[in-house]
């Protein structure tokens, strides 16, 4: 029986991962605590980050590809160059974190290609029942059976093929002839190379589906060394020595579905009745969703509704500088939900007690990038987010802090509060009010947060109205 | 009942409470400051908030204080605010910044409230009617359209203000505005509360003492006052130039 708690068990797999030569990566950019930068390069911009001593670092496909097997059914999508890495390290965090055979993920494994079927993916007719007595039952597939799925160079499979496991991404189910399906919890990660003549481009719709994705960079020289190491199959054939490498210590056998409980019970500090994470949650998801050329009616008025003139051709609205100036396209539900699950397992495997903003900020650039599309003016303030998506949403995350804090610091603040104070109760120092006075100070705060002219001043006025509206229907 | 999206400590919120009930003014709210600008000198110029007026809008500029680029034409005017990085106030830029100085709430770029005194100075810079010859240019051009086909057509080309802070020319039909001149007048609040998309006075406005003469082939705007009295030229040689003639080169404010 082992004295570890899960968590110290999944630093170790995550340790022995590396250790053991299948995932070498020094490429660290996820950082628990904001590193110092130090400059080079004679101050041409560059710079190294250097952690705190008392942090932790990460590389960042390895990181999402643990916390993805963590969770009953997370989603990653992992892009980069040819030959560097991106199947392998999904395959060995699929075997060490989901306590999988590796033989049994790569037979269930697809290789993604042009004529990739719906049978090959999903699930068959048993054929010998259906000639015999034309019984149609569904055989699910190894795919959908094996708790880590992963679909290999899925960008070589056409969009309609890919719209076929479409839901099975989003949600773990698939339908075949009829039949609901429901896949083995577990992670499922899809693989993509950058662009060439032989790739299709992912639909927007399908990139939302996943709830994060890394870009993998080529190792580093000196992690060569260690790749090496490990031995090379192609020389020496499979063998035992890596039957050996990759045994899971008894000791080390996770417990999934108390680290799943373990990462849903990672509650943040709440304050007058509202976390601060899923808050600042919320406000990045309500800054990206504004969009003016959309509608003039504050309820239309979102980038989802801007489907003829979109925030790249508008005119110039009257909030040039506001951080929905710098996306084409706004935040799902489903990815504002995705970011609190893996900001919980991140501050879980980080030991925390409870999940913190620090968290949030920390995987939200892996959460947003493939899904956020930069404006021409985020492109033209810098032309290098055309590529580095990552470092665009984090500077994005940073103008949406700015604008959160300048809110929390403001007296628009207060008018919302004592507001909705009134209008949630019906009262005012104890005693209640009649409606005339309700609708007066609904209508007082709407126009005093109307004198603030910010798109976040927008926000809290449209809650006040929401909030005596609703009460009026509740009153009806 | 909806949970509150920000944390918000209800310790203190009494006294605004109390204002938001009797419609009084919040403590702390009366003067709210907007953010100053990114830009050399910020009290030469004026922030403008921005507009939106159905399709067509804008972001917060700064309008500077004085006019400059004296004694140019209207092309050399136009090539030379483009030039510095300016532009050039298109007649509903310049509707609204008239009724933003007329309102006395002003702020300039620095995001200090601007003293009644020096708007005042301003307007009469402006409007007043009095020697010397002082006026400035519009982005307006006006042009017959090519084809009638069952009626005359009249476009109007100006610069709209894109996404990145660049300017896209805009040839458009002209909207239903004045097509007679006023001599005198129109009434310069109506234009300024009533004025069409475009920034021209509506067809019904209704009279005043601000001269106003409406658009003509090949003409371009401005806004001028003399000895001889104000007016909204829609009627402008684009070739004309003179030691009181200029612009308000105006910034995108950052």
């Amino acid at each position: 029986m082992s004295n570890l708690t899960e968590q110290q068990k999944v630093q170790t797999l995550y340790k022995i991962i590396g250790d053991r030569g299948f995932y070498v990566s020094s490429n660290f950019d996820v950082f628990t605590k904001q590193p110092e930068e130090v400059s080079l390069a004679a101050g041409a911009g560059y710079k190294i980050h250097l952690a705190q001593l008392d942090s932790k670092v990460y590389a960042s496909p390895l990181l999402f590809a643990t916390l993805t097997s963590l969770l009953h059914h997370g989603t990653m999508l992992i892009t980069g160059a040819p030959g560097i890495g991106k199947t392998t390290g999904a395959e060995f965090a699929g075997h060490f974190f989901s306590n999988t055979p590796l033989d049994e993920i790569l037979a269930a494994e697809i290789q993604g290609h042009p004529q990739l079927t719906e049978e090959k993916m999903v699930a068959s007719f048993d054929l010998g029942k259906l000639v015999s007595s034309g019984e149609r039952v569904v055989i699910p597939n190894r795919f959908l059976e094996c708790p880590v799925k992963i679909l290999d160079e899925g960008n070589r499979t056409p969009p309609d093929v890919l719209s076929i496991i479409m839901r099975l991404v989003d949600t773990g189910k698939a339908v075949y002839g009829g039949q609901l399906l429901t896949a083995n919890p577990g992670p499922l990660f899809v693989t993509a190379n950058y662009a060439d003549e032989g790739t299709f481009h992912f639909t927007p719709p399908f990139l939302d589906r996943f709830d994060v994705a890394v870009m993998v960079t080529s190792p580093q020289p000196w992690d060569l060394t260690r790749i090496r190491e490990r031995g090379d199959e192609k020389l020496n054939g499979n063998g035992k020595s890596l039957e050996r490498l990759l045994e899971v210590p008894s000791d080390l056998k996770l417990d999934t579905d108390k680290i799943r409980k373990e990462i849903k019970a990672m509650n943040p500090e709440v304050k007058h009745e509202v976390d601060e994470v899923g808050s600042f949650a919320d406000f990045l998801y309500a800054s990206l969703r504004y969009s003016e050329a959309a509608s003039h009616s504050l309820v239309r008025a979102t980038k989802g509704n801007a489907w003829q003139v979109d925030q790249d051709n508008a005119p110039a609205g009257h909030f040039t500088d506001s951080p929905f100036n710098y996306t084409v396209n706004e935040l799902s539900v489903r990815t504002a939900k995705a970011l609190q699950r893996y900001a919980r397992a991140y501050a879980w495997l980080n030991g925390k007690d409870q999940v913190e903003l620090e968290d949030v900020k920390a995987v939200a650039p892996y959460l947003l990038w493939h899904k956020l599309q930069p404006t021409s003016k985020a492109l033209a303030e810098n032309s290098v987010y055309a590529n580095d998506r990552i470092d665009f949403v984090r500077d994005l995350i940073g103008k949406v802090e700015a604008e959160h804090a300048e809110m929390m610091g403001s007296e628009a603040k207060n008018i919302y509060g004592a507001a909705l104070g009134i209008l949630r109760t019906g009262k005012h120092k104890g005693k209640n009010l009649d409606p005339d006075q309700l609708r007066t100070v609904a209508k007082n705060a709407i126009r005093k947060l109307g004198d603030v002219d910010k798109p976040y001043a927008i926000m809290l006025a449209s809650h006040v109205a929401a909030e005596y509206n609703s009460r009026i229907n509740g009153t009806q | 009942m909806t949970k509150p999206i920000i944390p918000i400590d209800p310790k203190g919120l009494d006294d605004v409470a109390d204002a938001l009930l009797k419609g009084e003014t919040i403590p702390g709210t009366d003067d709210r400051k907007p953010s100053p600008a990114r830009i050399k000198n910020p009290n030469t110029y004026l922030i403008l908030p921005g507009k939106i007026h159905g399709s067509y809008s804008y972001p917060d500029l700064l309008v500077p204080t004085s006019r400059t680029h004296l004694n140019e034409n209207w092309d050399q005017c136009f090539q030379g605010v483009v030039q510095e990085g300016s532009l050039m106030l298109t007649p509903r830029q310049y509707a609204d910044f008239l009724a933003y100085l007329k309102g006395g709430r002003v702020y300039d770029g620095s995001g200090s409230r601007v003293d009644s005194g020096k708007i005042t100075a301003i307007l009469d810079d402006i409007l007043t009617v009095r020697s010397p010859y002082r006026a400035e240019w519009l982005d307006a051009k006006f042009s017959k359209g090519e084809i009638p086909v069952v009626r005359e057509t009249w476009n109007i080309t100006y610069h709209k203000i894109k996404s990145d802070g660049t300017l896209e020319k805009v040839t458009e039909p002209l909207q239903e505005c004045l097509r007679d001149n006023k001599l005198p007048g129109i009434d310069l609040d109506y234009w300024l509360g009533h004025a069409t998309q475009q920034g021209l006075p509506p067809k019904n406005n209704s009279s005043g003492n601000v001269y106003y003469w409406h658009p003509k082939d090949g003409a371009v705007a401005g806004f001028v006052a003399n000895s001889g009295g104000a007016r909204l030229d829609c009627d402008g040689d684009p070739t004309g130039s003179d030691a009181g003639l200029g612009v308000r080169a105006a910034k995108i404010k950052r």
